[in-house]
């Protein structure tokens, strides 16, 4: 089975093998690495202990593991995320890859929260980085800014409102 | 034996929501005092309404209209007919109205009196009323900031960098660092506008910023009558956007010779003013010169407590119980301190992201038990996470012969907890007590902060074994996917709510 990571700006597949119960594993690396390594569940679904050229290493998946997102787990004590895609997402993504939106940005809110202040109008021209809103999430009050440069086009909330994580707060016209 | 005369409080209403309500009912239940629990819309079905003996709800979800309306407050505990009200932290423990409309309605307040809670929350008379009990304080502006003018001409003498607060803030909001001229402005608009919202007083002032320097804090307990117990110091140095995140008791870095200079100070201090039940004395602490500053006193419980409560084998609730009722203490007794304690926040905060807060369901929980380890927490299977209230979700604390000891066991416990469905500061908790510098005891209050700068800044570069782990990792993440995705007849919420959200695995 092909698996595909992928960090910064590097892609690295590994050819890997188990048995069906995911014991007993053969990963090969693209210059020809081989490597064997035994892998046991401590807790099921959470904790594994991986056994390879006679070190002993804990795996703390964690939570947030959604399909679709980085795997983030714990090697011994550090935290990881990496990019991993197994066979079935790496087709899911030719499947969806199709061209994106061009010409505008929509900008989602990043946290659930209450817009406090807009600090932009439409038609003004803003420059990526500069604050356009702020937003108050667990009585902390957020400056959100400016993805990208460009023009105001709308603004989809007003001051007051709730808006939850992913909630379009307005769009962008990009520079050409 | 003796004659036990009628407690004068038979049944406390908490004021309060998550984890500190459920502390609190814990140390009425203790004293067989009766308990009564408020809650929000949001928060109906919150664990803490199912932990006193009744629940009155008081309002919608926004504290302004629940946690912060005096009215209800009030009106629940006397239609109830509890007899005390005990603020928590936050919301309005440290509210001198509140404490006084409370007085007025014939209650008791648990806590100090509306007088002490004033003149320590308004940090200008605060700092001049230390100073005068020969308490060191911290150069800064005498008088809250109204106008540009006053602003700059008062940074100017301050100099750089330096601090805005809130005069009526607490808990670490309300507060910026200011570290160039050009900021200043805008950084004194923004605090004023988030000091009128959180705690209904825009007055802002301004003091030096003395860096490196480390948090220490002194609790003591006052009976008002000017005797007062010294509980040792908590170190909370390690801070983000200066939230504490990890607490210790002792500090790596007090002295006895220190801590004995910590212990005159804060007797002194709250002996002037007569303080009257659980109360903090916040110092900066300069290591270079030993040299330790006033920063303000918290007229409350804090969160941190536990810490003090494992080192001395004291329940600050039920001294803030007994003081209520009218408990006498000796002044200054000698209390004996044992091993070392440490507390991590857990917080519904996304360690990955720059800790944006993370909402949504407890999908699953597994709370280890273990010796000499303690989980403060409002948590159970199903809660869901709202955007309302704080971020902090529970807290972990440990005990431990010395210092060592302590940071194993919190590194075993944090790396038992699960908490599945959303993001939380677990795995920094776990990672920190993994740290060469924190477990030498080398920090300071920005210290956390720039090692996660840095962190965020390092070029991911993984190795052979940790690209294993990932496939590894991604394997077992996706077994779990298969065995929890098939539609079971009638398999009930989890696999439902996994289902619907493409969760590999509830746990997570």
């Amino acid at each position: 089975m092909k698996y595909q990571i992928e960090w910064d700006d590097q892609v690295r597949e590994i050819d890997a093998q188990c048995d069906p119960l995911g014991r007993e594993w053969k990963l090969r690396f693209p210059d020809g690495e081989l490597i064997e390594a035994r892998v046991e569940t401590l807790e099921e679904g959470a904790v594994l202990r991986l056994i390879t050229g006679g070190e002993s290493k804990t795996i703390t998946l964690l939570p947030g593991n959604r399909a679709g997102t980085p795997v983030r787990f714990l090697l011994d004590h550090t935290p990881m995320e990496l990019e991993v895609l197994d066979p079935i997402d790496l087709i899911t993504r030719e499947v969806r890859s199709g061209p994106g939106a061009s010409g505008h940005h929509r900008v989602q809110s990043i946290m659930p929260g209450i817009v406090r202040k807009i600090l932009a109008s439409p038609g003004d021209e803003i420059e990526a980085g500069s604050p356009i809103l702020i937003l108050e999430a667990m009585k902390m009050e957020n400056e959100i800014a400016a993805p990208v440069s460009g023009t105001v086009a709308q603004i989809m909330v007003s001051e007051g409102d709730a808006v939850a994580a992913g909630a379009m707060l307005l769009v962008i016209d990009l520079k050409d | 034996m003796s004659k036990k005369s009628r407690p004068r409080i038979r049944r406390v209403l908490v004021a309060n929501r998550g984890e500190i309500a459920i502390r609190i009912f814990q140390g009425c239940r203790e004293r067989g005092i009766e308990t009564v629990a408020v809650y929000s819309e949001a928060d109906a079905s919150a664990p803490h309404r199912y932990a006193a003996d009744e629940a009155v709800r008081i309002g919608p979800a926004p504290p302004a209209e629940s946690y912060l309306r005096f009215d209800k407050l009030i009106e629940a505990a006397q239609r109830t007919e509890a007899d005390a009200i005990h603020p928590g932290y936050g919301f309005l423990s440290e509210n001198a109205n509140f404490a006084r409309a409370v007085e007025e309605a014939g209650l008791i307040f648990i806590g100090p009196t509306p007088d002490q809670i004033e003149s320590m929350g308004d940090k200008v008379r605060a700092r001049a009323l230390m100073e005068a009990a020969s308490v060191p304080v911290i150069p800064g502006t005498e008088d809250p900031i109204e106008d540009q003018e006053t602003l700059q001409k008062e940074a100017k003498r301050i100099g750089y960098p330096l601090l805005i607060k809130a005069a009526g803030g607490g808990g670490g909001k309300g507060i910026r660092l200011v570290e160039q001229k050009q900021d200043l402005v805008s950084a004194w608009e923004r605090t004023q506008s988030e000091a009128q919202a959180a705690f209904s007083d825009g007055r802002v002032y301004i003091e030096r910023f003395v860096s490196p320097s480390r948090h220490i804090e002194a609790q003591i307990v006052g009976d008002g009558s000017g005797s007062i117990w010294f509980l040792g110091e908590r170190e909370c140095s390690l801070q983000r956007n200066h939230q504490k995140v990890l607490e210790e008791s002792p500090s790596a870095v007090i002295s006895d010779e220190v801590r004995s200079r910590i212990r005159a100070a804060a007797i002194s201090g709250a002996s002037s003013i007569n303080y009257r039940g659980a109360g903090t004395m916040e110092f900066l602490y300069d290591e270079s010169t030993e040299d330790f500053y006033f920063l303000e006193m918290n007229t409350r419980l804090q969160v941190e407590h536990p810490v003090t409560e494992m080192v001395s084998g004291i329940d600050l609730v039920g001294m803030q119980l007994d003081i209520a009722a009218g408990r006498k203490l000796e002044h200054d007794p000698e209390i004996p301190l044992r091993g070392w304690s440490i507390e991590f926040r857990i917080c519904a905060e996304d360690p990955y992201r720059n800790f944006i807060p993370s909402t949504g369901q407890i999908r699953a929980l597994r709370i280890p038990h273990a010796p000499f380890c303690r989980i403060d927490g409002s948590l159970r299977e199903g809660l869901e996470i709202t955007p309302y209230y704080d971020p902090m979700l529970a807290k972990a604390i440990v005990w431990g012969e010395n210092r060592n000891q302590a940071i194993e066991r919190l590194s075993a416990l944090l790396s038992r907890l699960r908490i599945g469905g959303i993001h939380t500061t677990v795995p920094l908790g776990i990672e920190l007590c993994n740290q060469d510098w924190f477990i030498a005891g080398q920090f300071n209050t920005s210290t956390l902060e720039s090692w996660l700068r840095q962190r965020a800044e390092e070029k991911l570069d993984p190795d052979t074994l940790q690209l294993v782990s990932a496939v590894i990792a991604r394997h077992a993440l996706g077994t779990a996917r298969k065995q929890s995705s098939p539609a079971v007849p009638g398999g009930g919420a989890w696999g439902k709510a996994a289902r619907i959200d493409g969760i590999r695995n509830p746990l997570l």
